[in-house]
């Protein structure tokens, strides 16, 4: 089954923040994009709750430059805070993902049919997706096209092996990963629960190979979370099946 | 991001350096504080003597601190074992002056307050109920400690303080409630820590409660000369003793620190022994047994609550990490709480910024609330970014060897042996790191700008900078006594720039735009450029040296923008781009009435210095207005015999320039680049060196001149 798809992202600015200093409002941003980042753009460039997308690589074309900006977030209370945001300026990723079933959504399973979300990801990737792209935070505006990964001469081809310290990788969320103990790992007695997970990435000639969220080595649990997904059988639907009676195709 | 890593690493690389120099590196749970008096201390806590500290480099001490007290603002929080007055002194009360107070009872204050507000604390209301169930010392003391800690409990007001204390006095037996908490947290830890006998001797002395009594005896403090039994507000002989001469904080702020003399030991200084450093450091990292997952190095460690402050200076109260905020949108949503959010192991977050402290202190540029430091980890010095090039070269020469005017040649010199200096020392793989901070809020600071480099790539780009051949490098003026041909530092091109308009945070923004253009190597933003060209067109308003180093600056600036086209320092007569030629016959036009004026004994201001701003904007209008305004003064030069020579060798020069544009050129009325500023400069320094030559010789014959012409 022909899963893997490949695109170019690029933007003004982008802001992967560093959950450090977000704790006090002082946004800053990680040199490289995150694992959840990334897979945000890939859902707004399309997704179904029938499967889950899974990064595999991602290519930095352009020098990594930082760009500082004063910004005045809003204050729960009302009015203004000042805060410094640090924004990475100028950038632009090739990524490669592919898809795999959610397999924790089995009311979906009438819904993975071979070639038919491969198809409209395609589509959808030439159209620059269905919803809004954005780059970490949502004031970062990005862009979709198509690319082929490995495509073009990018700044860091040379550059060999780059290591960062400790990375946020992504979220597990108990919709896609089930139940868990409280490490993290899949279990099927434990309870449905949100964890962070987090990695050391090596950036190799300019190239960044996430692991699979399962094999990231630190995880931390953040609280119990119940997954409650809208539910629905798409046009099987009873109700919508009672409604238009015989005509409704089974 | 791993900034916070490399910091921690920083600090295990040079643990040799910690307790050394003036700021020095600050070991775990500890914080500097100036100590004012020493008490002196037998091996059974009895007191021998006090004295004065006199020496005010000795004043900076390293005490034991808790995470609160290390980041105490207002309320009461006390350190371990060196504290203010208040804190360690047991009849401090007696002497402070604060006993005349008014009626109301703690008890009552309590009470009242618990009714109140003590809604949102439900300790306190359990507390509160037991101390009613059974009124005794101890719970009300438990109560009373609760409450303190509590800081938005504080009574305000100095009434309200004094009426606390007094009361405190009546149930408590007259302790202070600062040294009630300092007195509990010292006897948890001796309790702790059972083998380290110098504790436990200022333990036994601080519970015998007669610290003042003992220094007032000994002549350290004084008291009130009308025999009160307070301790003196301001002396008013001629004759101070030592704690009014060399300590300038009143007598009831002075910062008490211990020394235990046992026989046998050396080291009788409490705040130099590493027996006791150590004993705090175990004891208090041992306090918390609760783990949590560290968000820097990724294992299971006690993390901590608060981290440190005073990072740019000991009075910024400015978090790089914090994580108060339970009202408002930072984290809140997917996560409920601070922890789930983020969480940094105890010894990494003070490792880290106490490094952080350290190099700043070290090493660092401040420019009000921004800071930028660029370090190896293995703690070894690097050039520093924000410097010109005289900063950078020749600032650790001797005053008295040091020269005024430093040319391209020993510039050159001087960088290539610090750039070798600098490769040996620091290697091809060590990291050199950049950091900048700055904050908008007084709370809260932000990592402005951080670069990880290699040394060899850090230095390669610093010396790009600063290089001869194509770095941001022109004749720099900078008064009289710093001339050298060299790189500005990013704040002296932002005053070029801005001029008066300058405020600190467009020099910030400024200054923060240009550190990539000498870490990374980017470009100079073509705005700046094109200000400090714009600035330097212009003559109105600036005296002489301001002039001119907004010339230099701007002519480096243009340079090091354009540098494909590869401008040299010296005149280029082959250059024939309009902007070059331009800026040379402006230069020639300047000197020729110059020269006029000066014969004449006039002191005005040349009309081409005035119109320099109109020429750059309509060079050829307005040149054909300044060549017409010349002609008096070439006439003046012409009729006499001495300078007609002089008049005959510019004149022509200016044709030989005037053919070397092409007509379309010269014709086009287009506003001018920077360039003309270079050509302007060049041609200047050229005139100016022949008119020091002709003005000695007087020029005798015309054959002389031409010799000197040719050379």
């Amino acid at each position: 089954m022909r899963n893997q798809l490949e695109f170019k992202v690029y933007g003004k600015y982008a802001l992967f923040s560093d959950p450090l200093t977000k704790l006090g409002g002082e946004k800053c941003s990680y040199h490289l994009p995150t694992y959840e980042a990334l897979k945000g753009i890939a859902k707004s460039i399309y997704w179904k709750p029938t499967f889950i997308w899974v990064i595999d690589k991602v290519r930095i074309m352009k020098p990594i430059r930082t760009q500082t900006k004063n910004m005045k977030p809003l204050d729960f209370g009302g009015g203004n805070s000042l805060a410094i945001y640090t924004y990475l300026a100028d950038v632009e990723y090739q990524v490669q993902m592919h898809f795999e079933w959610n397999l924790f959504r089995p009311d979906m399973a009438r819904d993975r049919i071979d070639g038919k979300h491969y198809e409209v990801a395609e589509r959808m990737i030439e159209k620059g997706g269905r919803q809004d792209i954005f780059l970490g935070v949502r004031d970062c505006q990005g862009y979709v096209v198509p690319d082929a990964f490995g495509n073009g001469a990018g700044h860091y081809d040379t550059a060999g092996e780059l290591d960062y310290g400790l990375m946020f990788h992504g979220f597990d969320y108990p919709d896609e990963t089930g139940k868990t103990d409280e490490d993290g790992n899949r279990s099927d007695v434990g309870k449905y629960r949100l964890h962070s997970r987090f990695w050391r990435p090596v950036m190799r000639n300019g190239v960044l190979e996430f692991p699979r969220p399962e094999n990231c080595p630190v995880r931390k649990f953040v609280r119990e979370m119940t997954p409650n997904p809208p539910k629905s059988e798409g046009l099987q639907d009873f109700t919508l099946a009672q409604e238009l009676g015989s005509e409704v195709a089974p | 991001m791993s900034w916070i890593e490399k910091l921690y690493r920083t600090y295990e690389e040079n643990t040799d350096a910690i307790g050394t120099g003036k700021t020095p590196l600050l070991p775990v749970c500890h914080t500097m504080q100036n100590a004012h008096v020493t008490i002196v201390l037998d091996g059974n806590g009895e007191f021998i003597r006090a004295s004065v500290v006199s020496n005010k480099e000795d004043m900076p001490t390293i005490i034991p601190a808790t995470e609160e007290s290390a980041g105490r603002t207002s309320g009461w929080v006390a350190h371990p074992l060196c504290d203010k007055l208040a804190y360690v002194a047991g009849d401090y009360v007696k002497y402070s002056g604060e006993m005349d107070a008014g009626e109301k009872t703690l008890r009552e204050y309590l009470q009242r307050w618990g009714n109140g507000n003590g809604k949102k604390k439900p300790d306190l209301i359990d507390q509160l109920k037991r101390y009613e169930d059974n009124p005794n010392q101890d719970s009300f003391l438990e109560l009373l400690e609760l409450w303190l800690k509590d800081t938005s409990a504080k009574p305000n007001g100095k009434e309200a303080q004094l009426n606390l204390v007094r009361s405190y006095l009546e149930f408590a037996g007259n302790k202070s409630p600062q040294h009630a908490l300092y007195f509990s947290q010292l006897k948890q830890w001796t309790e702790a820590d059972s083998a380290n006998s110098k504790i436990k001797a200022v333990y036994d002395y601080v519970s015998k409660g007669r610290m003042i009594q003992d220094l007032v005896e000994s002549k350290i403090l004084y008291l009130e000369p009308d025999g009160r039994e307070t301790l003196c507000g301001q002396w008013n002989e001629k004759v101070k003793p030592d704690i009014f001469k060399y300590v300038k904080v009143p007598q009831k702020d002075v910062v008490v620190r211990f020394a235990v003399e046992v026989p046998g030991d050396p080291q009788s200084a409490l705040w130099l022994d590493q027996a006791v450093s150590n004993s705090w450091i175990k004891y208090y990292s041992n306090l918390r047994t609760e783990k949590g997952l560290c968000f820097v190095t990724g294992d299971r460690v006690v993390l901590a609550d608060q981290h440190p402050a005073k990072i740019r200076n000991s009075g910024d109260k400015a978090k790089l990490i914090s994580s108060n905020d339970t009202s408002g949108f930072t984290f809140r949503g997917r996560f409920t709480d601070s922890d789930e959010a983020c969480g940094v192991g105890f010894t990494v977050t003070q490792k880290a910024h106490s490094a952080l402290r350290w190099l700043i202190a070290r090493q660092g540029r401040r420019d009000g609330d921004q800071a930028v430091v660029a370090w190896a980890v293995t703690g070894l010095d690097v050039p520093d970014p924000l410097a010109d090039t005289f900063g950078l070269l020749f600032s650790g020469v001797e005053t008295s060897k040091q020269k005024t005017v430093y040319t391209a040649q020993e510039v050159g010199i001087a960088l290539s042996k610090m750039s070798a200096g600098y490769s040996a020392k620091l290697g091809a793989t060590t990291d050199v790191i950049v950091i900048g901070l700055d904050s908008a809020t007084p709370g809260r600071m932000a990592i402005a700008f951080y670069r990880e480099l290699n040394s060899s790539e850090y230095l390669e780009h610093v010396l790009a900078w600063h290089s001869l051949e194509a770095g941001c490098v022109w004749l720099q003026y900078y008064g009289k006594e710093k001339i050298f041909v060299g790189a500005p530092a990013p704040r002296d091109i932002a005053d070029c720039a801005y001029g008066r308009r300058l405020d600190e945070k467009l020099r910030k923004a400024t200054i923060q735009r240009l550190l990539p253009c000498i870490v990374d190597g980017v470009r100079v933003p073509v705005d700046l450029v094109n200000l400090c060209v714009r600035r330097a067109s212009n003559h109105y308003g600036k005296e002489y040296w301001e002039y001119e180093k907004t010339l230099g600056i701007a002519c480096a600036l243009f340079r090091h923008h354009q540098k494909e086209r590869g401008y040299k320092m010296s005149l280029e007569p082959d250059r024939t781009t309009r902007d070059y030629l331009y800026g040379r016959l402006l230069a020639l036009a300047e000197n020729i009435e110059s020269y006029a004026l000066y014969v004449g004994g006039e002191k005005r201001e040349t009309n081409a210095a005035r119109w320099m701003q109109r020429f750059a904007d309509r060079p050829f209008s307005t040149w054909r207005t300044i060549e017409l305004k010349l002609e008096p003064y070439k006439t003046r030069l012409r009729r006499s015999d001495k300078y007609s020579g002089f008049l005959y060798k510019r004149e022509k020069e200016m044709d030989a320039i005037m053919s070397s544009f092409s007509t379309d050129q010269h014709i086009s009325d287009e506003a001018l680049s920077g360039e003309f500023l270079l050509g302007y400069h060049c041609q200047r320094a050229v005139l100016l060196e022949k008119y020091k030559a002709t003005s000695t010789d007087e020029i005798e014959s015309e054959s002389v001149v031409e010799n000197d012409e040719i050379n």
